[in-house]
């Protein structure tokens, strides 16, 4: 199995949005690691992946997995966060309404990344967000 | 409880084609169509809760088959008698997830599968 890897994510395309996610499990699924711990990372990485589907111009998803962490950082083209203390904020979002036809857009997402990684880092400029998260195995 | 006794419970049917779990029963349920709200909710949900739990929720898109993919779902309840299409079935299929469907709303089909003995995360 691979211990890294990099996908692309497409803006908008929800019909497809969390196969970079399920592809990043299926990967720890082979490696031993506890149940609980891969619960953590998919749903960080999934919330992350349909992040990037539904607000961004589209991005990338690269992880790089050591014995003892998983790293992943998601990067996209824009157009940014404007306020990311806000964002986090349980309950606000500014998803659209086809985002939440898919069942997205509580405003819970970011919160939910925040409490499942040991190390969260989001940052955000009009050119394009970065979020760069780590999850221990143990 | 088996699936068959679920399926016979909230007079429904199974939509996926049989998947061979041995000794399988379902035991636990969370009902919801915002897929968000269970990410959270079920994030350090007891270790089995959704292993061997239904996903009870209107929403038949692609993102119902994931969301039940990466909290280790088991099963996939769609109400109001919605019915997926074949893409989502056979993504449901392809990760091992029973996929049921009724023609009951979300709260009544809530309540006939508690009264059936299955529990919440409330009643953990």
């Amino acid at each position: 199995m691979e211990n890294s890897g990099k996908f692309t994510i497409e803006a908008m395309d929800l019909e497809n949005a969390g196969s970079v996610s399920s592809n990043i499990k299926k990967t720890l699924i082979g490696k031993n690691i506890p149940k609980h711990i891969i619960k953590r990372v998919s749903i960080a990485v999934y919330e992350a992946e349909i992040n990037v589907v539904i607000h961004s111009y589209g991005g990338t998803c690269s992880y790089f997995i050591d014995d003892d962490k998983i790293r992943v950082v998601f990067e996209d083209t824009g157009p940014g966060i404007e306020d990311i203390e806000q964002a986090i904020q349980p309950g606000f979002s500014t998803a659209n309404t086809q985002a939440i036809y898919y069942g997205f857009g509580a405003g819970m997402g970011l919160m939910n990344i925040k409490n499942a990684s040991d190390i969260f880092n989001l940052t955000s400029s009009p050119k394009g967000t970065i979020l760069d998260i780590t999850i221990n195995f143990n | 409880m088996t699936v068959q006794k679920i399926v016979e419970v909230i007079r429904g049917k199974e939509l996926t084609p049989p998947i061979q779990k041995e000794d399988f029963e379902l035991k636990y349920a969370f009902s919801g169509d915002l897929m968000s709200d269970a990410l959270m909710v079920l994030r350090e949900a007891p270790e089995g809760f959704c292993e061997a739990g239904i996903l009870i929720t209107g929403n038949v898109t692609m993102q119902s088959i994931r969301t039940a993919e990466m909290l280790d779902f088991a099963a996939i309840l769609i109400t109001r008698g919605k019915v997926p299409s074949q893409q989502v079935l056979e993504q449901a299929y392809n990760s091992n997830i029973i996929v049921l469907g009724t023609n009951d709303v979300s709260f009544s089909v809530c309540g006939k599968l508690y009264n059936a003995g299955i529990k919440g995360l409330s009643d953990l």
